[in-house]
């Protein structure tokens, strides 16, 4: 995998630059649940986040602490998510096993959102092309800002902005979707 | 799936914002992961021997994680393999086995050469130096030097003691008995894990491995329904291993109880 360069920034030498043990801890379970919605297969959920680990080994010296780390990570799960995803044996995702995933998530039984609707956001999540997927799952789930984003992502700020909106225009369109399938499919 | 109209009007964005980014994942995956990157980080962490940046995980078209431990594996040793040679002035014909010098084949007993035999089993191999990675005196930390017993058999000048092939045999019994246990517990058997975890803990009480023995009790515990003793095992596991790279396996655990 070729990532691309890291934005890096010389840090105060008084703020402390977590170890990989500590982002670990700390972060495993956004790493994975972040691939999870980027569109990795459950099988190949440990293989991907192990990859993502790896990278952020070899890379935590570029962080810079003062700056948020979330989308840092999210940047490495989605570049190694990207290469996952070009592998031709890896282009189709399996949503049938993700939706499993899903229902099945103990977390769905939080009052915020029920379990079907956790499906019905899920699955249509999954439907937007991942670059679009990104922004929106960087911005409407983790609260970043665009320019952070755009920062995290490499990519231009006015790009960051047309993504979001696109995304927000397919996540719609991919829920009128479903809501109407499972209509169609309802015991009448 | 929605079956009703009323439902056709939920916004988009508000389901989305109520999605956690934090969901616990799943205990199993995290100690899977984390055992993964204890195999092929603690080598890197040394600055003598940077072999995370030629793991080939990381690269497109790479295929299963073991093969690909594997082949990092198999580039590490060749790594001492080179070295001792040019330290100890021997010619490359001494990579071979057959006609290693003395010198070298002392070390290949120790750390094992990429031999054929050694690729059969190169994941179990490869887990036998991680013990300081498990000492609650030496908590797994890649980004700081790396632990003093795994660096040492990296320096191509100084082969091993013969002292330290007894401790390397233990460590991979140790290590067979926790990899028993943990087939068990991933094909969803708690039960037969916990008596594999038994046997480690009469066979090596305070084991180099038994942080990580007592991490998959706890894990296993909660999976045969026994959560009294797995809440009073995690206390004690965190008293007793406070800063343990395994306690967020262990915290999803308890985690999980119903």
């Amino acid at each position: 995998m070729h990532p691309r360069s890291v934005p890096t920034a010389p840090s105060p030498p008084n703020v402390a630059r977590p170890e990989l043990a500590d982002i670990f801890r700390s972060e495993f379970s956004y790493i994975w649940n972040t691939l999870a919605r980027l569109g990795i297969r459950s099988a190949d959920l440990e293989d991907v986040a192990h990859d993502v680990f790896c990278q952020l080994h070899r890379q935590l010296s570029a962080y810079d602490p003062t700056r948020p780390l979330r989308p840092w990570l999210f940047g490495f799960a989605f570049r190694v998510a990207s290469d996952y995803r070009r592998r031709a044996r890896n282009r189709l995702e399996l949503s049938g096993l993700d939706v499993e995933r899903a229902a099945k998530d103990p977390a769905a039984d939080d009052q915020l959102i029920s379990a079907e609707e956790r499906w019905l956001i899920e699955s249509a999540l999954r439907s937007v092309p991942l670059e679009r997927r990104a922004i929106l799952m960087l911005h409407e789930i983790d609260g970043e800002s665009i320019p952070t984003i755009a920062a995290a992502l490499d990519i231009p700020l006015n790009t960051a902005y047309s993504r979001l909106r696109l995304a927000r225009a397919d996540l719609a369109a991919a829920v009128r979707k479903l809501e109407a399938k499972g209509r169609d499919h309802a015991p009448r | 799936m929605p079956r009703d109209d009323e439902k056709a009007d939920r916004d988009p964005l508000a389901l989305l914002r109520a999605l956690r980014s934090d969901m616990p994942a799943p205990a199993v995956a995290a100690r899977n992961v984390l055992d993964r990157l204890l195999l092929t980080i603690p080598g890197g962490a040394s600055e003598s021997t940077p072999e995370i940046i030629r793991e080939p995980s990381a690269l497109p078209g790479a295929g299963s994680n073991d093969w690909r431990s594997g082949v990092a594996l198999v580039a590490r040793r060749w790594t001492w393999a080179v070295g001792l040679t040019l330290a100890g002035g021997v010619t490359g014909g001494a990579l071979h086995a057959a006609f290693a010098p003395e010198r070298v084949r002392v070390v290949y007993v120790e750390r094992p050469s990429p031999t054929l035999p050694a690729l059969r089993d190169a994941r179990e191999e490869a887990r036998t130096p991680t013990p300081a990675s498990q000492s609650p005196e030496a908590p797994f930390s890649p980004m700081k030097t790396a632990p003093s017993t795994l660096s040492e058999p990296h320096s191509p000048s100084e082969p091993q003691a013969n002292g330290s092939a007894a401790t390397d045999s233990a460590l991979a019994k140790e290590r067979a008995l926790l990899d028993a246990a943990r087939r068990a517990l991933g094909s969803d058997d708690p039960t037969a894990c916990l008596t594999e975890l038994a046997k480690h803990a009469r066979a090596f009480p305070a084991g180099n491995l038994a942080e990580e023995r007592e991490a998959m009790t706890v894990n296993a515990l909660v999976g045969v329904g026994r959560y009294s003793e797995a809440r009073q095992k995690a206390e004690v596991f965190a008293r007793r291993y406070p800063h343990s790279f395994l306690a967020p396996s262990v915290e999803a655990a308890i985690a999980a109880i119903p």
